[in-house]
């Protein structure tokens, strides 16, 4: 068991709006096509992660409840 | 070759690049194609024509009234869903067969041996559907037939007029069906009644070489998922984007859809196009986000003995998460 602090969970979330702000920003600024091409691109790669992200998750979720 | 596809205004960029791939896939054969619609206006009309080039392809505007196919409008769908069930009543007079292609699809064979094949007796032409054996069966049940019966996807479809008209099957006979059956799940507006009516009744074509659904393999078919080029073009005359899949809204890269971007980088859409799936896949990106936060706040809420998060592989799962957000960020910053 191990327990883990506030301090990780406060470091996640402020990766989590400095890259919020990021794609905001990208999003704002992509006037040109090759812009816009670019941000498809980065957004591919983004939201490919993000299934994985998802997966690890749920894998996870579903081992806590089986063990809780 | 008669065509026929249905259309609304949005659909407009999608149709031409589907067009398109036919004609460049048909150079020496004469495509008349008929464009069902409610709402286009002869600009929308010119400007299709311009787009698509008037060597070998002629485009024929159908005008239908708002509320033609009213019994069918439901869900989702737009009423232009529906408008392949006028086959009968709009062209059975003029021509022996016609083909409906959906428009979010992309040529990239000869459809001639499709088109010209024998009806062998039956009403249609068509390809098996996209779905697991589970859907099927639970299809198959909902209109009372055999559970191994095959269900067909309307999108490549070719009518036998001629049978159609003799024995009677107009919009009218489809519309009373509608009413008289109620209980009957209409969850596809056109195709769940073309398959009840004609599931026992249709010829089957190779649904890989006619109606090739990249996603569909990605996910349930990993065997014949093909994301090579050269796969694409040589296993299939037909690519078929469906579901999420769909070129200008899916987040996931496939070579067939980079195909299908190529021919819309030839058309005046394709700007605007990419405007709109940037803007889609933003708005996916959002929605995944809020799921992720939602399940990370679930690891992260604290439980009862005080504890965040219980065990190592919880932290390691929190910190992957914040090494990639961090990435992104930097990823974005470069850019």
């Amino acid at each position: 068991m191990m327990e883990t602090d506030n301090s990780m969970i406060a470091k996640e979330r402020e990766a989590y709006s400095a890259f919020r702000a990021g794609l905001n920003e990208a999003a704002d600024g992509a006037e040109t096509l090759d812009a816009l091409l670019q941000l498809e691109d980065i957004l591919y790669d983004i939201i490919e992660e993000e299934f994985q992200i998802n997966y690890m998750l749920d894998q996870f979720l579903k081992k806590q409840g089986e063990g809780s | 070759m008669n065509i026929m596809i249905s259309i609304n205004r949005e659909f407009i960029p999608c149709a031409c690049v589907m067009l398109m791939s036919l004609k460049e896939h048909h150079e020496d054969t004469e495509l008349s194609v008929y464009v069902l619609h409610h709402e286009l206006t002869q600009q929308d009309l010119l400007e299709m024509d311009q787009v698509i080039g008037s060597d070998g392809i002629a485009l024929i505007p159908v005008y239908i009234p708002e509320g033609t196919v009213g019994d069918f409008r439901m869900g989702k769908w737009p009423e232009e869903a529906a408008y392949r069930l006028l086959a009968t009543d709009l062209f059975a007079r003029d021509m022996d067969r016609i083909l409906h292609l959906d428009t979010d699809m992309l040529i990239t064979g000869s459809l001639l041996d499709f088109y010209n094949t024998s009806f062998d007796g039956n009403y249609l032409v068509a390809c098996e559907d996209f779905m697991s054996k589970e859907q099927r069966k639970k299809k198959c049940r909902d209109f009372a037939k055999d559970e191994d019966a095959l269900f067909f996807n309307s999108g490549v479809l070719l009518f036998n007029l001629s049978k159609l008209a003799e024995d009677g099957f107009y919009y009218a006979v489809y519309a009373d069906i509608l009413q008289k059956y109620p209980a009957i799940r209409i969850e596809f507006p056109d195709q769940d009644m073309l398959n009840l009516l004609f599931g026992g009744k249709t010829k089957y074509m190779d649904r890989i070489r006619y109606n090739y659904a990249p996603y569909y393999y990605r996910i349930y078919d990993g065997e014949r998922y093909y994301d090579t080029r050269e796969q694409l073009i040589s296993n299939c005359n037909v690519l078929h984007m469906i579901w999420m899949s769909k070129p200008w809204e899916s987040p996931v890269r496939m070579e067939a859809n980079e195909l299908w971007w190529e021919y819309a980088g030839r058309t005046p859409y394709y700007e605007a196009m990419k405007r709109r799936h940037v803007q889609n896949m933003l708005e996916q990106e959002r929605k995944m986000n809020d799921m992720l936060r939602d399940k990370a706040d679930r690891i992260t809420a604290e439980p009862s003995d005080g504890q965040l998060i219980d065990s190592a592989s919880g932290a390691q799962l929190l910190d992957e998460m914040c090494r990639r957000e961090q990435r992104f960020a930097d990823m974005l910053i470069k850019k």
